[in-house]
């Protein structure tokens, strides 16, 4: 497991399995953040030079990451990477990059910024008041044709209830609610071509 | 030699249409390729002598069109047709039409393709030649509507549960679903049946029991004009995901000889009772009792049929194209059969695919901006994209095969390790993860294989969160180098190729620049992105 030292920001955890240079600052030592945990909500202000990572996923993985600017034990022998800048998407914080980072055949999109700027925009979030739970948007999990809409506009659901069916390569897929609820938009019909990511239907 | 034909026309894309006019080239025969719009510039176009368009990038619209097919053999005066695997490779009215038009087909003859087409027909031509079957229905089951199909639930008690429904024209999964009580039985056939109307053109189901933990074992069989059919080898193809095969390797791990024999003369057999003529392969289950029971006959050129060529060391295009060409079976061929049951390497192929192994194996799309094979001894890579390629939904979303062969099977499985870690891909997410697991799981190693090996034992999640939590420092790591990319990404992107990207990184010393020693890239190209 993690070999615990200290480093310039206090309290940092240097595992084994973290490529070169990572230091990853965690609220306690604990190693739960290399263990591929979400850390969203740090307790400690980020040092001067720790970089707030996102790495884009089903659940994202949230870090303030310390670099080492000379490593004193070096990468993991073995580990393949690559890097490249990504263009800009929607809703991509100002002064943030995206980048895809390959690594042993996993590709990731990562987000990183200055980890002060992304705490500071995060505590003027807070103070507008945080962001409404409520609807969900279903979207399609893959590429595909819808071959069958099984609610409508309306429509009381219960949580894993059947909302459509999507074609796609070659097996039929059943969409399902993740969540009860009433429909409030279906945004496709039978025999629709969508993306992954696609809006399919909206639960309120 | 002469050449078999002057001119072959590939019906098909991607890797396979590759393959296949590298070995008329091999031959002396020219190679004429077809395209959709989607595929102008695929690599398989440019390997051919020439190309015609046949339509726009929808299969049904291209691919699948014989008369478009047809008319591109006629306008390059092609002699003969080889329809690769999927698209229309099995069709009997295709190999008709070809037969119409003057033109060899370089596949079965229209009759078997239609007798072995028809899995039903197969299974009880196979029981008929003393062949055991897998326990189910020899008869479709009704599927008019949720309460017909309920009435085959007598006849599933019969067949014992969990089982399978498979669509009788059915192939590559399509139309095949796995059942564990009665209750989901009638949906199923509904699904199953609708999806292979869709798929095949023919919604006929029918029930098979679930074999639990058994392998999925093949056979490679050549047949000539003359009715001489040879086994050349089995292949065990147990490492799927929903029917899919992931990795296959020959021979088949823990048979021996006499036990080979008895696959091969099985598989034969089968072959015989349909007049087979050129390749197919007969696909049986080994039960965990060392029971063989038959599947079905697959007529055509398999996906994975490179790992028996590797073995044998037969190229077994060369081979159909000869037959197709009216020749009997070689000495060559003769002689592999001969030796078959003692084969004397072992070959293991990987499937790359433009999938999640992250996420179900669902189907990417992207631009590949990366894209770099291995090599060196015993390495064969079968590719049809290149850097630059844009992989789209409207195909199979396998990219390339490697395959590699060595003395025996630890050697085969340290050489796919090492051809793994050459294997760079950029730009979209592929199988590369599963493949570099699966070369360095215990299990996989000791050849403890079942169909049942990958839903049992891959575990995507952990495996992606420890490589993700390795992405977090390497992007802070680049990100602190570069200053956000403003410095030195340029740099860095002016460098020779070859130092740009993932790379074995050497042992610290402290000299080397730490920018040297852990970044790579920066190129800021624009590059299309897959929907996150």
């Amino acid at each position: 497991m993690a070999r615990v030292k200290r480093g310039p920001g206090g309290a940092t955890n240097r595992p084994d399995a973290l490529a070169p240079g990572g230091m990853v600052a965690t609220p306690e030592p604990s190693g739960r953040a290399a263990a591929g945990l979400a850390v969203s909500a740090l307790a400690l202000p980020p040092p001067d030079s720790a970089i707030r990572v996102t790495v884009e996923g089903d659940t994202p993985l949230v870090l303030d990451v310390v670099p080492d600017p000379a490593p004193a034990d070096g990468p993991a022998a073995g580990a393949l990477w690559s890097v490249r800048v990504l263009p800009r998407s929607d809703g991509q914080p100002t002064g943030s990059l995206r980048v895809e980072v390959v690594v042993d055949g996993w590709r990731f999109e990562v987000t990183v910024e200055p980890a002060r700027r992304a705490a500071l925009r995060e505590r003027m979030q807070r103070q507008a008041g945080g962001p409404a739970l409520g609807r969900q948007v279903v979207r399609a999990p893959l590429p595909g044709r819808i071959v069958g809409v099984w609610v409508a506009v309306g429509d009381r659901v219960a949580a894993g209830a059947r909302l459509c069916s999507l074609e796609a390569m070659k097996m039929e897929n059943e969409v399902l609610a993740h969540r009860a609820g009433t429909i409030e938009q279906v945004r496709v019909e039978p025999g629709a071509r969508v993306e992954h990511g696609d809006e399919l239907v909206v639960i309120a | 030699m002469k050449p078999p034909f002057r001119r072959v026309l590939v019906a098909n894309r991607g890797e396979i249409a590759v393959r296949v006019i590298r070995a008329c080239h091999e031959l002396g025969c020219e190679a004429v390729g077809v395209y959709s719009d989607a595929d102008v510039r695929a690599p398989h176009v440019r390997a051919a002598d020439v190309a015609v368009r046949i339509g726009p990038p929808p299969a049904a619209e291209s691919y699948l069109r014989i008369d478009a097919i047809l008319a591109a053999a006629r306008q390059t005066a092609a002699e003969a047709i080889h329809p690769g695997y999927g698209f229309l490779s099995e069709r009997a009215a295709f190999a008709r039409a070809c037969a119409e038009a003057g033109i060899a087909f370089v596949g079965p003859s229209p009759e078997t393709l239609a007798g072995l087409g028809d899995k039903l027909a197969a299974r009880r031509a196979a029981r008929a030649a003393g062949v055991p079957v897998v326990p189910g229905t020899l008869e479709p089951a009704p599927v008019e509507d949720l309460e017909a199909a309920a009435s085959v639930l007598p006849e599933a008690d019969r067949v014992g549960w969990p089982l399978m429904v498979k669509a009788s024209a059915g192939g590559g999964g399509r139309g095949m679903r796995r059942v564990d009580e009665a209750g989901e039985l009638p949906a199923a056939l509904l699904a199953a049946s609708r999806e292979a109307a869709a798929a095949f053109g023919d919604g006929s189901v029918y029930l098979e029991r679930y074999v639990q933990g058994a392998r999925h074992v093949e056979v490679q069989l050549l047949g000539d004009a003359e009715g001489e059919i040879v086994a050349l080898g089995e292949r065990d193809c147990s490492l799927q995901r929903r029917h899919q095969k992931l990795v296959e390797e020959a021979p088949a791990p823990g048979l021996t000889a006499p036990r080979r024999r008895e696959l091969h003369r099985l598989a034969v057999s089968v072959a015989r009772a349909f007049g087979l003529r050129n390749a197919a392969t007969a696909e049986f289950l080994l039960a965990p009792d060392g029971s063989f029971w038959f599947l079905e006959v697959n007529t055509r050129l398999q996906v994975e049929h490179g790992v028996t060529e590797l073995v044998s060391g037969l190229d077994l295009v060369h081979e159909q194209l000869r037959i197709a060409a009216g020749e009997s079976l070689s000495r060559r061929v003769r002689a592999a059969a001969a030796h078959a049951a003692r084969p004397e390497r072992h070959a293991i192929e990987v499937r790359i695919s433009a999938e999640d192994p992250g996420r179900e194996f669902a189907p990417v799309s992207g631009r590949i901006t990366r894209w770099r094979e291995p090599g060196g001894p015993g390495v064969r890579v079968d590719a049809g994209v290149e850097e630059g390629s844009v992989v789209g939904t409207d195909y199979d979303p396998l990219l390339a095969k490697l395959l590699v062969v060595a003395e025996d099977r630890p050697g085969a499985l340290a050489r796919l390790r090492r051809a793994l870690d050459e294997f760079e891909v950029a730009g979209l997410q592929t199988t590369l993860p599963f493949h570099r697991w699966v070369a360095a799981e215990p299990a996989f190693a000791a050849a403890v294989l079942s169909t049942s090996f990958v839903p049992d034992r891959w575990r995507a999640a952990q495996l992606r969160a420890a490589a993700a939590a390795r992405a977090a420092a390497i992007a802070a790591t680049w990100t602190a180098a570069t200053e956000f990319g403003r410095r030195g990404a340029e740099a860095w992107s002016g460098r020779p190729p070859d130092d740009v990207g993932p790379r074995r990184d050497p042992a610290a010393d402290g000299s080397a620049s730490s920018d040297e020693r852990w970044v790579r890239v920066a190129r800021r190209e624009a590059v299309e992105r897959w929907p996150a």
